[in-house]
């Protein structure tokens, strides 16, 4: 078995050939998971035509050209396209003969326990609020959209409390729904959907917007808009002028009063101030680092005395971190010339301090060092000190060291060389890259080690076009404790379908070792509310 | 490919019509293998290509062709979406849809690897020049004759069959690149 085939399946190679007869069978079932719903291709095309009209209207009335625009433009554009696609399906919908599906429910939750939702950035999902043994009559059904947070608390009526984003609810009882201090009550057989928008977020941001026109919230701290699409629903508080039942089909939009949602703005507001603030206190942190080694009269000569010493148990350093934190401190504070102090020292005459110098380069991350580590780790005749600086151009956060990592895996100088570069690439979603290390992976020529220590470092970066590999892993591997933990890990950070039912099979295969099925267990406990 | 680039960055109804029935299959596709298979990440993600490709086609140089560039976007935008689905990921709203199908016929260790294999097809499949995409699921999903596939594209059954094997040896090598067929010098996946 090989490839994610078993044995009852026949391989989709033929000597060295894709067979017709697989493709045949695996195309048409390719074919069917990747077409998409024809209602969507419709909606996003409508979308996108009304977007584009605005566009050219706006291009129109200004008498521009269609050239470059400024930097900030697309941006703008594309919220406003998607105001005029929200304003769009606002229209249409009232005038389809059905309602808009929901998202499927893929929970039930208890209706007599309070809980609090929140969908994942860029997911549309739906839960069920039921009562026990009364699964198949909820008490309702929710859909939240990107991020939208939901509070639920039992009651007669129950309460539904939206914090921010989109959350639609088709109800079979009353229930009593809130945002930003206004109120409403459905009826039972009612269907509303609410969007709660704070000003913090920016006019430019991606997120998509449901039911807001730009325009109404231009200026406005908060702004709420309801759109019922069936039912009754009474808006029990509500902004001076608000009628108080929502027309159906029609998008009401609320600029909720002074006190409580302005308390709500003003705190995104002063999120955002605190993360500015944080950034600013990073570039001071760097700033005082210098001011610092200026006064401990840091050099850097004094700096590189400091290696010297170290230099005779270089590996006895790396185990006692205490002195390479403290030369880091100083080597910073250095600034550019710290770097380039280490880059010097990279081309010393002693082994161990080229090995130092290629350490103290990984943790200063600095891309300027990319040549001279690409040179290092090609060239350096002292394999620790080579694979030490390939260490340090892999772990750095910049896509510039690509090339030179993709010289190192083509050189293949050793394992430990060749892994480190395939992790790297890979880091950096290198689709060359993504497909040696499967290979690699899978290559029983290879040291199990190094098979082993690259599935498992993969496993650490979280990244789904990755999962073919730690699904290798895991079928070369198994019996391998502690690699069964970072696989049940990964597979658990993934949060999709496809790793949740690794999970349910690593927990059900009784050929696993029990290592893995237990950490799949692990990974499968439901979250503590 | 028959876009007018010109007309889109201008707006054009015309002209966005034809580039998003052109692309809109493919670029779902695309997607839909790079977001794990979820129908609704796919389509968030669809959308925000799009909407992306419009409001920055000014800055399409003609370096690649039209689709090569959109699903550059596509791919930028599923790894971001799947890195901070990782973040997100221990919300208790995650599972999305399921994304192997039912089947009494097979186990549950069948149905994984069947769904990998399908990834993988899909994952080289969709890395294939649209028209190579479109030859192979002509023969092999619609199950055309290079006859009536000659007339369609005012072609020679000939010189589709020729067309048919080209896609066939490129997804091969796609699949090769992803690991499938080449542990073995070819002769298993």
């Amino acid at each position: 078995m090989s490839d994610g085939r078993r044995e009852d399946e026949a391989p989709l190679f033929e000597g060295g050939e894709l067979s017709d007869e697989r493709l045949a069978q695996a195309l048409p079932a390719v074919a069917a998971r990747q077409a998409a719903d024809p209602d969507f291709r419709a909606r996003l095309g409508q979308r996108l035509l009304a977007a584009a009209s605005a566009r050219a209207a706006v291009d129109a009335h200004a008498g521009a050209p269609a050239p470059r625009r400024p930097s900030r433009r697309p941006l703008l554009m594309a919220a406003g396209a998607f105001a005029a696609a929200a304003a769009l399906v606002g229209v249409l919908a009232p005038r389809r003969g059905a309602l808009p599906a929901m998202a499927p429910a893929v929970r039930t939750l208890a209706a007599d326990e309070p809980v609090r939702l929140r969908a994942p950035a860029g997911v549309r999902v739906g839960v069920a609020l039921a009562a026990a043994g009364r699964a198949s009559q909820p008490l309702a059904r929710l859909e939240l959209r990107d991020g939208a947070e939901v509070s639920y608390r039992p009651g007669d009526p129950a309460e539904l409390e939206l914090r921010n984003g989109f959350v639609r609810v088709a109800t079979t009882a009353p229930l009593r729904l809130r945002a930003a201090g206004q109120e409403l009550v459905t009826a039972p057989h009612s269907d509303v959907s609410l969007e709660l928008r704070l000003s913090a977020e920016g006019e430019n941001t991606m997120r998509p917007v449901w039911l807001i026109p730009t325009s109404a919230a231009s200026g406005a701290a908060l702004t709420l808009a309801v759109l019922v699409l069936q039912g009754r629903v009474e808006l029990t508080r509500a902004a001076r002028g608000a009628p108080a039942t929502p027309p159906t089909g029609q998008v009401l939009v609320l600029h909720p009063d002074e006190d409580g949602p302005q308390t709500l703005a003003q705190a995104q507001r002063r999120i955002t101030e605190l993360e500015q603030k944080v950034s600013a206190l990073k570039q001071e942190s760097g700033r005082y680092a210098g001011q610092l080694a200026q006064k401990k009269g840091v050099t850097t000569a004094s700096v590189l005395e400091r290696i010297s010493a170290l230099k005779r148990s270089p590996y006895a350093a790396m185990l006692a971190p205490g002195a390479l934190a403290d030369l880091m401190t100083d080597l910073k504070g250095l600034g550019p010339a710290g770097v380039e102090a280490m880059i010097g020292l990279l081309k010393s005459t002693d082994a161990n301090e080229r090995f130092l110098a290629g350490k103290l380069l990984e943790d200063l991350n600095a891309p300027s060092a990319i040549p001279a580590l690409r040179q290092a780790a090609l060239n350096d005749d002292d394999k620790m000190a080579a694979t030490m600086a390939g260490h340090a151009l892999a772990l750095m956060d910049d896509a510039s060291t690509v090339p030179a990592l993709r010289e190192i895996a083509d050189a293949n100088k050793n394992w430990e060389a060749r892994v480190n570069a395939l992790w790297g690439l890979c880091k950096h979603g290198d689709q060359r890259a993504i497909g040696e290390a499967l290979a690699y992976v899978k290559d029983e020529k290879q040291s199990p080690q190094a098979r082993a220590a690259l599935g498992a470092n993969l496993m650490l970066l979280s990244d789904p076009e990755l999962l073919p590999i730690v699904d290798e892993t895991v079928r070369q591997f198994g019996d391998a404790g502690q690699l069964a933990t970072i696989a049940a890990n990964y597979y658990k950070s993934l949060g999709t379908p496809e790793a949740r039912e690794r999970l349910e099979a690593m927990a059900r295969n009784q050929k696993l070792n029990e290592a893995y099925r237990e950490a799949a267990r692990k990974a499968l406990a439901p979250a503590p509310r | 490919m028959a876009t007018d680039v010109a007309a889109l960055a201008r707006g054009e109804r015309a002209a966005v019509e034809a580039f998003y029935r052109e692309l809109f299959a493919p670029v779902y596709a695309f997607v839909y293998w790079r977001v794990g298979g979820v129908r609704q990440e796919a389509e968030d993600v669809t959308q925000e290509t799009f909407v992306q490709a419009l409001a920055s086609i000014h800055r399409f140089e003609a370096r690649a062709g039209l689709h090569t560039w959109v699903c550059g976007i596509a791919r930028n935008l599923a790894r971001e979406r799947g890195r901070s689905r990782a973040r997100d990921a221990r919300t208790a709203l995650d599972e999305g849809e399921p994304a192997l199908r039912p089947s009494a016929s097979a186990g549950p260790e069948v149905q994984l690897a069947r769904a990998q294999t399908e990834r993988l097809v899909g994952l080289a499949l969709t890395e294939l020049p649209p028209r190579y995409q479109q030859a192979l699921l002509d023969k092999y999903v619609h199950q055309r004759s290079f006859a009536e596939m000659a007339a369609a594209e005012r072609s020679t059954p000939k010189a589709v069959e020729s067309a048919v094997q080209r896609a066939k040896r490129a997804l091969a090598e796609g699949l090769q690149r992803l690991g499938l067929g080449r542990a073995e010098g070819g002769a298993h996946e």
